[in-house]
């Protein structure tokens, strides 16, 4: 059960690539490895610090102060990130740009925040973790098909094998649209072979993985 | 209601507490993080310096030319870029560009320069000529001069590019030195006295600012040296001893001007002996164009042309000034001889009116460049019409382009500028 939840969590609902919830750093920083991995371990450390704040904020924030508290929350700590990010990381900052700052109001993280919000420290920590790798994952994975096949290179070292069988479409926002699509339809089938139909029942309007709300539900 | 009222107020001052405590953060960490990026976003800027000086502990900016007024340096010649002071050093960094090599595509160097104003290093940040002057050597040699340049010579071969990189180098010195930055350096009267003289007497020198003379024998015992344009535009004389040295100038007419190191016309106070032994000495060599003018302009005119030498004070690419007289009308006939590639001499021939329009224009030879355009056509036919009617508020210069011989187009635009120049020297002096 432990396997499925990780596949399901990687493959079923995948934030990125299957729930499509914030996708523009997806396909604004794919273009290039590093700074698809950039992006992520950004997502990553936000989603940790953000969840981590909100879960200790809990007590003090009534439920319809939950959205507000996680907006500013997450524009805060994106608004750190950036200065940090911009100080000690200028050339990967330039190409990410202002998909750097569009951050703060990334559905993900907001919503992966306000849900932190009802949950224990620990496990708060436990889902930024996991959701956080997830979408580094899925960006490094649109980011080296785009890079090796659109710009026959790979973290910026060129590929002179490739370098005549470029597919520049792959390079534009279309193409990350595509390379996008051909994954989710992977990860279904992947999903499909591996899990049984009433797992998917959480596929449309599902929430992130949370082991409290399945512990009750299987019980 | 009271919960209610509770709940309100404890949400808004966590949103106020949590907007409170970020503010803090935020601005800590900005106090920071600032200084680095701004240092950061300077860094593509200082690049350049660094690879100039990788020792150098930092650089101020004093001068950007996209701002100009931000700068309390003036008199900044435009080829200067931006103007650093190297931390802790006392010394100055400067980065130029110029468009006045061979192809005209910008040159970009850069050069520093310690607190007595010697160069410390000189480099090419960009340089995009067909022909390479020496990018990685020639700058070094560069290296230990000060303002006055003495002892750096110009490419053979490669003149243009590095006679440009030369004056973009002077021009970043006149900058430093009329500021105060630096103290100009010492150069001998011969130096300065050769750098007046492409400025004073533009027709013994090239597009590109260097002189082309032969250097002959002066009779005159006053004459310490002369130079014999190679075009025949005229001759130049050093005469005086040390730093009273001064420059003899005299012009396809016999006209004689004198000028000391600082390019001030001085001759009403030069001694007249020395004056008129350059006189003669130019006259006993000057080549003879009158026979040959007179057959090139009886062509444009008609064969009953009547001819008058006249006698200008310009010194430019005109050698011959005639009035014409030819089916009742009068025109003024001007010679020009200007450099064209491989500085061979270009000589275009014009037909004014008494307005001062281009009636005829005609040319010994266009294209010396035969040997390298072997598939090259000009329709010169055509090319010449173009010409008619011009004067000097309508000509442009474009009307002297021919595609593909640049050296060429750009001999023929000097030419007829110097003859509308020399046309205003006739009205001004009553040859009109």
């Amino acid at each position: 059960m432990t396997e499925h939840k990780s596949l399901r969590a990687f493959a079923a609902e995948n934030p990125a690539l299957i729930l499509v919830l914030g996708i523009c750093p997806l396909y604004a920083s794919t273009v290039d490895v590093r700074a698809a991995f950039a992006m992520g371990c950004l997502v990553l450390a936000a989603l940790l610090v953000s969840g981590l704040i909100m879960a200790l904020l809990k007590r003090c924030i009534p439920q319809q102060f939950t959205l507000p508290a996680a907006f500013l929350v997450c524009a805060g700590v994106v608004s750190v990130f950036e200065l940090l990010f911009h100080a000690w990381f200028p050339d990967i900052y330039k190409i990410l740009g202002v998909y750097v700052s569009a951050l703060s109001v990334n559905l993900l993280l907001v919503a992966a925040a306000a849900d932190s919000c009802e949950q224990k420290a620990e496990k708060a920590i436990g889902q930024a973790l996991l959701l956080g790798f997830i979408f580094l994952a899925s960006l490094l994975a649109v980011a080296v098909i785009r890079e090796v096949f659109g710009n026959a290179s790979f973290a910026g070292i060129e590929i002179p094998s490739l370098k005549d069988y470029r597919i520049n479409v792959l390079l534009q926002p279309g193409g990350a649209l595509l390379i996008g699509a051909f994954l989710a339809a992977a990860l279904n089938a992947v999903a499909a072979k591996a899990l049984s139909s009433d797992s998917f029942s959480g596929w449309f309007g599902s929430s992130f993985p949370n082991a409290e709300k399945e512990e009750e539900s299987e019980s | 209601m009271e919960v209610k009222n509770n709940g309100l107020t404890k949400g808004l001052l966590t949103l106020v507490l949590i907007v409170a405590v970020f503010f803090c953060i935020l601005f800590g960490i900005n106090s920071y993080t600032a200084p680095i990026i701004e240092w950061n976003d300077n860094a593509a800027l200082l690049a350049p310096l660094f690879k100039l000086l990788p020792d150098a502990p930092g650089f101020e900016l004093l001068y950007d030319y996209t701002v100009p007024d931000n700068s309390s340096l003036a008199n900044i010649p435009s080829t200067v870029r931006y103007i650093h002071a190297i931390a802790e050093n006392g010394g100055y960094a400067v980065q130029l560009s110029t468009t006045e090599g061979f192809t005209g595509d910008p040159i970009d160097l850069s050069f520093a320069v310690d607190p007595d104003g010697k160069i410390l290093n000189a480099q090419v940040d960009a340089y995009a000529d067909t022909k390479d002057m020496g990018v990685d050597d020639y700058p070094l040699t560069y290296i230990g001069q000060d303002s006055a340049l003495s002892d750096v010579s110009i490419v053979a071969g490669v003149t243009y590019s590095s006679s440009a990189f030369k004056r973009a180098i002077a021009d970043g010195f006149l900058a430093l030195t009329e500021n105060g930055l630096v103290a100009e350096g010492y150069k001998d009267p011969v130096q300065a006295l050769t750098e007046v003289l492409p400025l004073v007497f533009p027709g013994i020198a090239n597009n590109a600012g260097v002189v082309q003379a032969e250097e002959t024998q002066p009779t005159g015992a006053l004459l310490s040296s002369a130079m014999k344009s190679t075009i025949d535009t005229g001759m130049a004389y050093f005469a005086g001893e040390g730093d009273d040295l001064y420059l003899i100038t005299v012009n396809a007419f016999g006209v004689v001007k004198a000028y000391d190191t600082k390019g001030r016309d001085i001759t009403d106070s030069a001694p007249a002996e020395a004056l008129e032994q350059a006189k003669a000495d130019a006259e006993a060599s000057a080549a003879d164009f009158l026979k040959k003018d007179t057959r090139a302009f009886k062509k444009l005119t008609g064969d009953d042309m009547e001819l008058t030498e006249l006698s200008l004070n310009t010194f430019n690419s005109v050698t011959g000034a005639y009035k014409l007289l030819s089916g009742g009308n009068t025109y003024y006939g001007f010679t020009s001889r200007t450099f064209g590639f491989g500085d061979m001499a270009i000589v275009t021939r014009y037909v004014l009116d008494e307005n001062g329009a281009i009636v005829k224009m005609n040319a010994d030879e266009l294209i010396l460049e035969k040997d390298y355009f072997s598939n090259y056509t000009l329709d010169e036919a055509s090319y010449k019409e173009g010409f008619q009617g011009l004067t000097e508020s309508t000509f442009t210069g474009d009307e002297t382009l021919i595609t593909g011989a640049t050296m060429t187009s750009n001999a023929v635009k000097s030419a007829v500028r110097d003859i509308f120049e020399a046309f205003h020297d006739l009205k001004e002096n009553g040859g009109i």
